[in-house]
């Protein structure tokens, strides 16, 4: 086989993969279930769904009270990271909604609480991916560090850890310290106000696709009292909300990689629509040592 | 003070946007690495366009006075 040779797509696949990402964006697993999978089904569901609904207990339910009233629209929770996983965000709006017309204290763990939500609608991001990868191929197919969704979720919790697993040692340090160090000026710039998702519900959202980092950063000083003007309080906000959202293109690209090593797309540079050479297509490809373990 | 400030962190945001999208057009480090350099060139010819865009209309057809 050439260089440029698309590679042989296996002949037995699982399912529609489409139906099965749908049906795991709605609930946790469900996708799975679809392909035959109940294990994967069982551990996705206990995990993204656990989460999602220790999250509420904490914050108690009141994660979208964060909106301020003229932004309380019935599609405005569509764009948190909890529409990563559709059915706990319906049951949240239905159960819960906007809260009470007055004004109310929020419980303690409230910032704990709506990490956790938006964790597991990242991470349900992850799985329905991953249930689109396995309706491409064979049931019997295992996973392992290098499968798509895990390798995407991992690029999610630490950026730059994705292409470490891949082996792509020098990007998974320049990625690391791109988008951490944005992070990390744009919450200096702003005094760490940038952080909170109780002053910035929208901006928290694309700085939480950093991940593990700006939890941490959150954590360690994202809701200081603010006593005076920060002169860069904006600007930091920007910043940082643009090292998150820088994080989506690395966690597509481990994604897109993880398929290729897969051999369920060809490799090509996807800047200018090129088959790859020789040389770039096998280093893509999976290295020795890497092995899959059955579902 | 504030416009040498304003230019340095625009740099640096700028060279993050530019880097992950290099990373994220091109598989491979060495052709992605190498692109850099013209990638940022246009990057920051494209943003000096558009500020000039945005200056221009501020002072004619978008002006407040």
């Amino acid at each position: 086989m050439s260089a440029q040779d698309p590679p042989q797509r296996p002949s037995e696949t699982s399912g529609e993969p489409t139906v099965a990402a749908l049906l795991s964006w709605i609930v946790p697993g469900g996708g799975h279930l679809y392909l035959g999978r109940p294990r994967v089904a069982a551990i996705g569901f206990a995990l993204v769904a656990g989460l999602y609904f220790l999250g509420l207990q904490l914050s108690g339910g009141m994660g979208f009270e964060f909106l301020h009233d003229e932004l309380r629209g019935a599609l405005a929770p569509a764009l948190s990271p909890e529409l990563g996983f559709l059915g706990g965000l319906v049951y949240q709006m239905k159960a819960y909604g906007f809260g009470p017309d007055y004004p109310r204290a929020f419980p303690d763990l409230i910032y704990l609480g709506t990490a956790l939500t938006a964790a597991a609608g990242i991470l349900n991001l992850c799985l329905t991916a991953q249930a689109h990868h396995d309706a491409r191929r064979p049931r019997s197919a295992g996973y392992s560090l290098q499968s798509p969704g895990v390798v995407a979720a991992l690029a999610w919790l630490v950026p730059g850890l994705g292409h470490f697993v891949q082996g792509r040692r020098l990007r998974a340090l320049l990625v690391f310290i791109a988008i951490v160090g944005l992070l990390v000026l744009g919450s200096q710039l702003a005094d760490g106000a940038n952080l909170s998702r109780e002053r910035h519900f929208y901006y928290w959202g694309g700085q939480f696709l950093a991940g593990l980092p700006a939890i941490g950063l959150e954590f360690a000083g994202g809701h200081p009292p603010i006593t005076g003007d920060i002169p860069y309080a904006e600007g930091g906000l920007v910043i940082a909300a643009i090292g998150g959202l820088l994080n989506i293109l690395a966690m597509l690209d481990v994604y897109a990689v993880a398929e290729v090593r897969a051999g369920m797309v060809a490799p090509k540079s996807r800047a200018d629509s090129e088959p790859a050479t020789k040389k770039s297509v096998e280093s893509l490809r999976m290295q020795p040592g890497e092995q899959e373990v059955s579902a | 003070m504030d416009f040498p400030i304003h230019i340095l962190l625009f740099t640096i945001v700028g060279l993050a946007i530019v880097m992950l999208s290099s990373f994220f057009s091109e598989p491979e480090d060495g052709p992605a690495l190498r692109a850099l350099p013209r990638r940022f060139l246009y990057f920051f010819i494209g943003c000096g366009v558009l500020a000039g865009l945005m200056l221009l209309a501020e002072h004619t057809v978008a002006s407040v006075n």
